[in-house]
């Protein structure tokens, strides 16, 4: 479809890139399928085709209120639809300059409430406070130090998942120490950016990535191979940092080398030797987090990873539907997070697990609060061989 | 507006659409050639609901334009200017499922893959597939007639309807089976593009799985060759569950996203699926392949897996189009296989003459072709050149005793077109079928039949139905 | 009988009941359009799976040509030699109405129309031809038929009749509409 950019945007960068991600967009309607608030709803206006045309409208008429942003707030950002569009269109970057366009019809009120809850998840010290009645799992093995050294990666800490799911990370150091890798740790401080990113603050966000990108960029000159991360929600932030610069810009090329290095842990331990590794012998179903299925594209990676352990795994009805979690969604936008929630978790115990494994944090701290099922990260599972 | 007043006061205030902003997205269907803003859209939530859209409709004298998923590419649910679309979206239940009769009834807003979906645990499928089935509703599918990759052998959406339940514009209950003694009005409503009633409810024939599905991919350097076959095929007696062709364009187009194997190099490319009990697919499979001598490559898939990789490749052909171009204009004519390889390059002609490109992915079992021209609505007259290759392409199927659309329908975009097909008693009769059933001309007026003053500013073109003894194709 | 002629005596006539050989719509009026003479094959091209035939063709006749052909007929009907397939579609069946694709009819007015078509897909306009099965014989003249045949291999649909019950109001509003569309002068009967 065309987009005639009004005139105030006519030459403005982020409209053209706009206009050009819509001029992909054949209007076929396939992604309404797939899209879990179109399912919800059934009103075009909640559908991914619905929201493009929000969009084109924006760009077009420059007249766009709030009740567009509303809609625009009600996408979960779950990329569904990228998986869907045989047209290829790259819905979130667009999403994320619609949002941007819209953000100042947004109440005064809605503001605040959002600045303030962003400020709080993207500090630790903040977050670290609910430790004690928030904490999921915590650590219980002894630290594994590798005997022999095969190489270095770089483990993203997250800033939820220390305080609020330590044993993830815990097991993940353990796991790679035991095959050989020396692991170092970013701080707890070096959010990806997500956050901030996705709620509306582009220039803090920046801010942080561009620290991001020069730090990790010295790691790799020092000879980290691999950059670990263990929340699929960061992974695929940290794969997108180059859609955040222009092709011209110094950091869009440093971004690549990041984004290149970086893996989900995964995807790292999918092609090693894991003998010696053991797992735990439980009846699991695992819960695919879109940021990992859709955002990294990387469907049926963990479902392979944990057939090839052994786990007999049954698939789940509607596994490319969101959890409803969706980073900051389920705090903003309560109702449609629990609905999905529920529907998540009803096709999860379908088959009466121990235990739901999961690839990404928010999805894990999302899901536990609707069901008495334990919710872990999947490599909570691994352990070490004693010898 | 009065009417959108009166219908927020009478319906939940969430399921009235109103306002320039929140209309716009609804100006278009699939077809986003045409955009038209309506006054009002509203998405009923259960058919009292809809009683009352057709009341308020009716005291106002205001058009309704109902709506599935938005999916037709032929603009059938475009809405028109100061109409109310209703958009069946949200009845999207399926009612009941008879594993022992093969039978589901479903809401209107039920996506035809849904169906199949639900009713797998029984072996059971719901047959038309539209390559929009991801999406598409049953209702549309209804009031389109729709087709697909597997209507070769189980036929069309007429043909797998068992009863409708649907309103007339006075609000009535009309039930209409498909064993009904006398005239086929179940017949009549299928591809009647939301012009005669408003459908509530359909009851839909389910198929039992096959003991085993065989599909076959070949490739040819010579479009001819693969046309020839597709020919060859019929004549030796095998009916395939589906048999598509696809072009280079449209083989590299899904290539693209699906990675699904095609080879790129290909001229054309052949899919056939052949499917029944497992001894007469062998059979089948020994005949067919027997009649592949002029592929370059053949491969016949060997896991399920495969099987739906491949055909996901063709089912998303039409928009990983939307990769080699910004917009594309699908046509839909159908043709005497035999006319095949003639028809294909007559149509590579009329592109290098209009100087666009256009991709051929279509149902070649059934002789329906879907040319899809690649333009750019940014560059002037490039929708002008599209349309009038269009009509050339879709005169053509016409003189060779085709037929304007297979199975996308007429909508708004093949109005001109019907003049060539049809004479002006047979669009008067059509004209009065729809005034049998809505005298005031309430429900989607102006779509699916020219009136006779545009055909006749049009000129006279139409030829009577397969009348041209030895059309002349080399005529361009 | 040329169709001309058909047209001509449908014209002529205030009202007029139109038959085939007799077999199924028993004559019981005096002023009849006995079709049966209007017959044979008007088009056939067997690796179309599609024939054109006129209305007063015997299904026996029929069969027999596509048996040369190593095809069949994809519906069945209570079938006597005589009995027309213009006959059988005024009767109507679900099945033949399935493989029906086209007509050409001329109406209460005498006009010749051409309703669907020859190929196995075709949604131009309403479905018309297979509107009219099961009209017997109210509504229009059936001229030419075109149907689907199958290859001999593939099963022929089983027949699940008609259910004979009084219809809906409404229904019956629209039938009376619809006889107003093709003979408003009532001359079929």
């Amino acid at each position: 479809m065309q987009t005639k950019l009004s005139e105030h945007l006519a030459d403005s960068a982020h409209g053209k890139k706009a206009a050009d991600i819509i001029s992909a967009c054949v209007h076929c309607g396939f992604c309404l399928a797939t899209c879990p608030t179109y399912q919800l709803t059934g009103n075009e206006l909640d559908s991914p085709r619905g929201r493009i045309y929000l969009i084109k409208s924006a760009l077009e008429n420059n007249q766009a209120s709030k009740s567009s942003l509303q809609h625009l707030d009600h996408c979960l950002t779950c990329r569904s639809c990228e998986t869907t569009c045989p047209s290829g269109v790259k819905y979130s970057e667009l999403v994320g300059i619609g949002r941007e366009l819209l953000e100042n019809k947004r109440s005064l009120w809605q503001k605040a409430s959002r600045s303030t809850i962003r400020r709080f998840l993207t500090k630790p010290a903040l977050v670290n406070l609910s430790k004690p009645f928030a904490q999921q799992s915590a650590i219980k093995s002894p630290v594994i130090k590798p005997q022999v050294t095969r190489g270095r990666v770089l483990l993203l800490t997250g800033c939820v998942q220390p305080a609020l799911t330590p044993n993830t990370n815990h097991i993940t150091k353990n796991v790679l120490s035991t095959l050989g890798y020396q692991v170092d740790e970013t701080s707890q401080q070096a959010c990806c950016g997500a956050i901030d990113h996705h709620n509306a603050a582009p220039t803090v966000a920046l801010e942080r990535i561009k620290a991001n990108i020069d730090n990790w960029l010295r790691s790799i000159e020092s000879g980290i191979e691999t950059i670990i991360s263990t929340a699929s929600g960061c992974g695929v932030m940290v794969k997108d940092y180059p859609t955040l610069f222009a092709p011209s810009d110094d950091y869009y090329l440093k971004a690549s080398t990041v984004a290149e290095k970086t893996k989900d842990i995964a995807e790292f331990l999918i092609n090693q030797d894991l003998s010696p590794i053991q797992h735990q012998a439980v009846n699991v179903s695992y819960h695919a987090p879109c940021s990992l299925q859709h955002g990294q594209k990387l469907p049926n990676l963990v479902e392979r990873l944990l057939t090839t352990l052994g786990y007999e795994l049954t698939p789940i009805t509607d596994s490319h539907l969101c959890c409803g979690s969706a980073g900051t969604y389920s705090l903003f936008e309560p109702e449609t997070s629990k609905q999905l929630r529920d529907n998540k978790l009803k096709n999860l115990t379908q088959s009466q697990p121990d235990i739901i494994v999961t690839s990404n944090v928010g999805c894990q701290l999302h899901l536990s609060k609707g069901t008495k099922t334990p919710v872990r990260h999947w490599i909570e599972l691994l352990e070490p061989k004693a010898d | 507006m009065q009417i959108t007043q009166e219908l927020l006061a009478a319906l939940p205030e969430h399921i009235v659409i109103h306002g320039d902003e929140m209309t716009r997205p609804f100006e278009c269907d699939g077809l986003s050639m045409y955009r038209q803003k309506p006054l009002a859209v509203v998405l009923p939530e259960n058919i009292e609901q809809i009683r009352i859209v057709i009341e308020i409709c009716n005291k106002h004298n205001t058009p309704i334009v109902s709506r599935g998923a938005g999916t037709g590419l032929a603009g059938g649910a475009l809405p028109l200017d100061n109409s109310i679309v209703l958009g069946l979206s949200k009845l999207n239940k399926i009612k009941t499922i008879d594993p022992q009769a093969k039978t589901a009834v479903v809401e209107p807003g039920v996506r035809n893959i849904a169906i199949s979906e639900a009713v797998a645990q029984h072996d059971l499928y719901y047959a038309p597939d539209p390559s929009s089935q991801i999406a598409c509703t049953i209702g549309g599918n209804v009031a389109e007639n729709s087709g697909g990759v597997h209507c070769l052998k189980y036929g069309l959406t007429v043909h797998n309807v068992i009863a409708i339940k649907m309103l007339t514009i006075d609000g009535e209950e009309l039930i209409l089976h498909r064993n009904d003694d006398g005239i086929g009005l179940l017949a009549l409503m299928n591809g009647s593009e939301g012009l005669l009633g408003i459908i509530t409810e359909v009851t839909v024939k389910l198929t039992p799985k096959p003991e085993r599905v065989q599909l076959v991919m070949a490739s040819f350097d010579h479009v001819r060759d693969c046309a020839n076959t597709v020919s060859n095929i019929i004549k030796a007696g095998i009916i395939p569950a589906g048999l598509e062709m696809m072009d280079q364009f449209a083989i590299g187009a899904a290539e693209d996203f699906t990675h699904a194997g095609y080879p790129r190099d290909a001229q054309a490319l052949l899919l056939c699926e052949l499917d029944g009990d497992h001894d007469n697919v062998e059979q089948e499979l020994t005949k067919l392949l027997a009649l592949l001598s002029t592929a370059a490559t053949i491969k016949v898939a060997n896991s399920e897996q495969e099987r739906l990789t491949l055909w996901q490749g063709r089912k998303s052909a039409f928009p990983s189009v939307g990769r080699l171009s910004p917009d594309y204009y699908c046509m839909d004519g159908t043709i005497p296989r035999h006319y095949l390889a003639d028809v294909l390059e007559n149509i590579t002609q009329l592109s290098a003459h209009y100087a666009l490109r256009v991709a051929n992915v279509f149902h070649a079992g059934d002789g329906n072709l879907h040319p899809l021209i690649l333009y750019d609505a940014s560059i002037e007259g490039d929708i002008e050149k599209a349309e009038a290759l269009g009509t050339e392409i879709l005169k053509l199927c016409v003189d060779v005793g085709g037929s304007i659309t297979g199975e996308h329908g007429v909508g708004i975009e093949k109005l001109n077109a019907m003049c060539h097909q049809f004479a002006a008693d047979e669009l008067e009769v059509f004209h009065q079928i729809k005034a049998a059933f809505d005298p005031q001309s309430l429900l989607n007026p102006g779509k699916a039949i020219p009136t006779l003053h545009r055909c006749a500013e049009l000129g006279n073109m139409h030829v009577h139905n397969n009348e041209l003894p030895h059309p002349e194709l080399e005529r361009f | 009988m040329n169709i001309e002629e058909i047209q001509q005596q449908i014209l002529d006539a205030e009202q007029l009941q139109i038959i085939g050989n007799n077999s199924q719509l028993k004559s019981n009026h005096l002023n009849t359009l006995d079709m049966s003479a209007y017959s044979g094959l008007v088009s056939y091209q067997a690796e179309e799976l599609v024939m054109t035939v006129k209305a007063g063709t015997t299904i026996t006749y029929i069969e027999s040509i596509l048996a040369h052909n190593e095809q069949i007929l994809p519906f069945s009907i209570k079938n006597t030699a005589s009995t027309t397939i213009g006959g059988a579609y005024a009767i109507g069946s679900p099945e033949l109405r399935d493989a029906v694709l086209g007509v050409k009819v001329i109406d209460g007015q005498g006009r010749i129309l051409n309703f669907g078509g020859k190929v196995m897909k075709n949604v131009a306009g309403y479905d018309v031809s297979r509107l009219l099965v099961g009209s017997k014989g109210q509504l229009v003249a059936v001229c030419e038929i075109s149907f689907r045949v199958l290859p001999k291999a593939y099963p022929v649909a089983t027949s699940t009749g008609t259910i004979k019950q009084t219809p809906s109001k409404v229904r019956q509003q629209i039938e009376k509409n619809l006889k107003q569309v093709f003979d408003p002068n009532g001359r079929f009967v």
